[in-house]
């Protein structure tokens, strides 16, 4: 479990990687193209979030979608009602999801793998459930339209390229707090936690405050993910900010790249979109459902052969081939 | 008060709906330790085998049991081996995103297959209903509801007195020990998860005359299920059937003194209090899900 | 065609590499570069059965058009986009426009997903075309290129109280400011919407209004709502639901041995077929406030007329049944925009379309469903309207406005359950 500390991986590996990223909507600047970018990179984001907890503490969350969809609400609703600028929105938001995340830690936190794993999951139904009913507050299920005022202060921009740009910032800046955390001395708490409770407990490793507040600072985090989503679609509704099917979409990109690796999310991220985008741009038109049908086809398949995620997989992959070699 | 027992009724009646559907569910999570999120699919498709079957052959629902229930049971067997099987050593969440995507993969191959338009099963005796005193009982939810626990009692009986239904509970007390006294682990697996979706299939033929389906039917419907397997204490037959009765009788209540929107924030709250002052559940096994931990 | 073939072989001589681009420019003035339009629906999820209905009959409408020679001699090519939610509906609506150069776009049967897709249009400089989105503050945007041929959710929810107050009342006896109303909804944006404007028409007409209640579309009992039903007692039923809560409610209002002097439905689960092939023939007398189904033919010009024919022949040809409300309203979406916007504007170019639009005025009459055009300076179609239909033997027959009356309303007030 020890981490790699070659120079090669430790920095001039990711430089070059998100070297490589801010540049693909460069060369590809085709519009359908960006915007599937620029959700890939926004996805990396809120996936990364997701695995400081999910990830390195085994903490199986699949109630983020509230803490995304929170980022969304506090942000657009102080905007539109007290014209307070989502910069300012989004640390707001950022500071209720992460309170929120300390309250439902506390009760939550001492529950087994799928114990906590459903009560998670009931956390995301109660959040958005109460969305869709606070009709004054949320819009109800109708969501709230953001009108199109661009300005940076606004976080709205005419060119959409920006938002890619926005979204990468998110990325690296994430990033860089996972690879910080994994190095230092929580890091390897919350490691040994995952591996085996008992045994981090018979060495005096106490984690449950750590293991909350990490769990506050991924919620915190991937609450401004979802003020960036507010400011790009310009609409926030409950089901597109806080439905089942994002919480599952996050984990599922760290799942797919590398679980608990810091690069894992942003391989899943990327993996995750070319797949839907090659599906949507070569089946888009034929057989409803077609689409989405191969797209799970595939994840399944990626889960069979490389369970512990792309990345691991094809390390030891790369490993065992160079070991038979010499 | 009349109108608390008509309440009380519905809700049961509904609630045995509830607990057959969960009912495989928590059996399948107590041996496999795998939470199904295609569980719901599995619904889906029997209640397409009904309709189908009733549409073209003209088969009463509960005379195509006969047909479904095994096909079912073939169907469970396969995804077990396919599966669920090769991802049983990895990391638990691969399991469960593994029965994620095999969702999607379903209802998506349902959509293509059979549009999303809605089916209904029109059987002359679906809105039959007879009185007694003041109360309205549907012939129709009071057989699901008697069928439904007969289901349940039977799974409990297997469990209880074949050989293999010992070796399940074996099984699902200690994989490694089971394996040492030489019961068939693999076996008790595919036996299990196949029986899982049998109970759900049987579920969803006795749901047809009263649903109508499409391919989104049945993740609709899983939802409340996976709460109650919880409050029911995950793994336990009788959890899930009084757990099942329980949230039927609670939606019931709540739909009629708060209204129906906020039904499902009830049952949600109710649960993760639960899950605060009594996570093992109703009937779960103490210890099975709280980390000793500081 | 052969005018262009001769000048594009005679500029082949001045050699390959003039020859390139003048092969396009040249392809551009034929005139036989099809149109291309983008169909943004939700063809899969929760929402897909109306995206389905609603794409049939926008692709039905543009076949025929097709068919008749197309639109000044060029075909319309119609592309699907499956906006199953709105992140979808955004990155169809980038793929169709980047990849298959659509610069025109037709949609949307949800709020959710026309909201968002419409603004992606704008944002792209594209024209987009509105049918079946009902959200009130779609048109209070300020977009340039985005017109609603349809109706708001205020205009679909409206006809159910005014023919409640100004037919059903005086059939049943009672004074209008003596009904008693339900007003029951899913809690969708649909539902929540819509019922907010039946109560406000409701409450404008006198019309008390006894009970509001919402609950989720995807609700496996509504036995608590019926007996609150029950114990209230109301003369009329007002429900906006989606398909499955509809069927759920009839069977259980019938389990349960209860109906309202009249049950009148708003559109979507009352305006489709599935709900008379789940309960039959109980189906008979319940009314439903929806986009118009069809229209009186003596309030149809000529040529809607025939549009009428042809849609209703060629449907069923291709899906074997008759189209109902939402087919209807596609094709009627579907062949307002080829005739009346592409058919009048000079060229297909987002200002040119926005320029047809201001300009065009069709009279009430001109479509299949009795429907005009003419926009007001928001880009909503006033010359849009509800209407009622109703449920006899079976079949959706359109008993209101008096332009679309084909029928007497029958079985007022409803029968009780054994003599239906």
């Amino acid at each position: 479990m020890k981490p790699v500390r070659s120079p090669l991986t430790g920095l001039l590996l990711p430089v070059a990687g998100f070297a490589v990223l801010a540049a693909l909507p460069l060369i590809f600047s085709d519009a359908f193209f960006v915007a599937a970018v620029t959700l890939a990179f926004l996805g990396a984001a809120a996936s990364l979030a997701w695995n400081l907890s999910g990830g390195y503490a085994g903490q199986l969350s699949l109630g983020h979608a509230a803490f995304y969809g929170l980022g969304a609400y506090v942000s657009t609703i102080l905007f539109l009602k007290a014209g307070i600028s989502p910069l300012i929105g989004m640390w707001l938001g950022a500071i209720v999801s992460a309170a929120l995340a300390v309250f439902l830690g506390a009760i939550t936190m001492r529950l087994k793998g799928s114990f906590f794993v459903m009560s998670t999951l009931a956390f995301g139904a109660v959040v958005h459930i109460s969305a869709i009913n606070l009709r004054d507050l949320t819009g109800g299920p109708s969501g709230l339209a953001i009108p199109l005022r661009p300005s940076p202060e606004n976080l709205i921009f005419a060119k959409k390229l920006i938002y890619t740009y926005v979204a990468l910032v998110l990325v690296i800046v994430f990033y860089a707090i996972t690879r910080m955390i994994a190095a230092s001395k929580i890091g390897y708490a919350l490691v040994a936690f995952r591996e085996n409770h008992d045994a981090a407990r018979a060495l005096g490793i106490r984690t449950l405050p750590l293991r909350i507040g990490v769990f506050a600072l991924s919620a915190g985090l991937i609450s401004i993910c979802g003020t960036v989503h507010a400011q790009y679609y310009l609409y926030v509704d409950p089901d597109s900010v806080m439905g089942l099917n994002l919480s599952l979409n996050f984990a599922l990109m760290a799942i797919v790249g590398g679980l608990g690796t810091a690069y894992g999310p942003i391989v899943g991220a990327l993996l995750v979109s070319v797949v839907s985008v090659v599906m949507q741009a070569y089946l888009g038109d034929q057989i409803s459902g077609l689409t989405q049908l191969a797209y799970a086809a595939i994840v399944i398949l990626v889960l069979l052969v490389a369970p512990t995620g792309l990345g691991p997989s094809a390390h030891a992959f790369l490993k065992r081939r160079m070991t038979w070699l010499s | 008060m009349d109108i608390y027992i008509q309440l009380a009724l519905s809700g049961l009646f509904i609630g045995g709906v509830y607990a057959l559907i969960s009912v495989g569910l928590t059996l399948v999570f107590g041996v496999l330790r795998v939470v199904n999120f295609a569980h719901g699919e599995y619904l889906t498709i029997a209640m397409y085998l009904t309709y189908f079957m009733f549409q073209r052959v003209g088969i009463d629902p509960f005379v195509a049991s006969i047909a479904v229930v095994p096909l079912m049971f073939v169907l469970g067997l396969a995804t077990e081996r396919l599966l669920i099987r090769p991802t049983l050593e990895a990391p638990h969440v691969v399991q469960v995103f593994v029965t994620f995507a095999l969702s999607l993969f379903l209802q998506n191959l349902l959509l293509a297959l059979f549009t999303s338009d809605f089916r209904s099963v029109r059987t002359p005796y679906a809105t039959a209903a007879f009185q007694i005193g003041p109360l309205y009982v549907s012939w129709l939810r009071a057989a699901v509801f008697v069928v439904a626990l007969a289901f349940a009692g039977g799974l409990a009986a297997f469990l209880k007195y074949t050989y293999m239904g010992s070796a399940i509970r074996a099984t699902a007390q200690d994989r490694r020990s089971a394996r040492l006294v030489g019961i068939n682990v693999d076996r008790v697996y595919a036996v299990t998860f196949a029986l899982g979706c049998a109970l759900v299939g049987a579920a969803g033929i006795l749901l047809s005359p009263l649903f109508s389906v499409n391919p989104y039917t049945g993740a609709d419907m899983i939802l409340v299920s996976f709460v109650i397997v919880v409050l029911g204490g995950m793994g336990s037959i009788a959890g899930a059937v009084t757990a099942g009765l329980l949230i039927g009788v609670v939606e019931s209540f709540t739909g009629y003194l708060a209204g129906g929107e906020l039904k499902q924030l009830v049952y949600f709250v109710l649960f993760m209090i639960v899950l605060a002052v009594r996570p093992n559940g109703l009937f779960g096994r103490k210890g099975a899900e709280v980390m000793d931990v500081t | 065609m052969s005018q262009s073939k001769r000048r594009l072989a005679r500029r082949e001589v001045l050699g390959l590499l003039a020859a390139v681009p003048a092969v396009f420019s040249s392809r551009s003035a034929l005139a036989q570069e099809p149109i291309k339009v983008g169909g943004i629906f939700p063809l899969t999820g929760g929402n897909s059965v109306f995206g389905n209905q609603n794409f049939q009959g926008v692709e039905t409408a543009i076949e025929l058009v097709n068919d008749r020679g197309g639109v000044k001699g060029r075909k319309i090519q119609l592309f699907k986009g499956d906006g199953n939610s709105p992140q979808a509906a955004i990155s169809e609506t980038n793929r169709l426009a980047s990849r298959e150069g659509v610069r025109i776009f037709v949609g949307s049967s949800t709020s959710a997903v026309g909201m968002v897709a419409s603004q992606e249009a704008e944002r792209n400089g594209a024209f987009y075309w509105e049918g079946m989105a009902v959200a009130n503050n779609y048109t209070e945007r300020d977009f340039k290129n985005v017109f609603r041929m349809g109706l708001s959710a205020a205009g679909l929810g409206e006809p159910a109280p005014l023919y409640a107050a100004e037919v059903l009342a005086p059939m049943l006896k009672i004074d209008s400011k003596n009904l008693k109303v339900a007003v029951v909804a899913e809690d969708s944006a649909f539902g929540v919407d819509v019922s907010r404007a039946v109560i406000a028409q409701a409450e404008k007409l006198g019309i008390k209004i006894g009970l509001r209640e919402l609950y989720s579309a995807k609700t496996t009992d509504l036995s608590p709502l019926v007996l609150k039903l029950r114990s209230l007692d109301p003369d009329m039923i007002i429900a906006t639901q989606f398909i499955n809560d509809a069927i759920l409610f009839q069977r259980q209002m019938k389990e349960m041995n209860y109906s309202p002097k009249a049950f009148v439905g708003t559109s979507a689960g009352h305006s489709t077929l599935s709900l008379a092939e789940a309960i039959g023939k109980d189906v008979n007398g319940i009314f439903s406030s929806s986009f118009p189904l069809d229209a009186n033919l003596n309030s149809l010009s000529a040529e809607a007329r025939a549009d009428r024919e042809a849609f209703l022949k060629r449907y069923e040809a291709k899906y074997k049944v008759a189209p109902a409300v939402q087919e209807s309203l596609g094709f009627v979406v579907g062949i307002a925009l080829a005739r009346d916007i592409l058919g009048n504007a000079t060229s297909d170019s987002a200002s040119d379309l926005r320029e047809a639009s201001l300009k065009v005025d069709v009279p009430v009459g001109s479509y299949i469903n009795g429907w005009g055009l003419k926009f007001d300076d928001k880009g909503q179609n006033r010359r849009a309207f509800g209407s009622v239909v109703q449920w006899q033997d079976q079949k959706m027959i359109s008993v209101y406005p008096a332009a679309n009356k084909v029928h007497d309303p029958i079985m007022v007030p409803l029968p009780a359950r054994n003599a239906r």
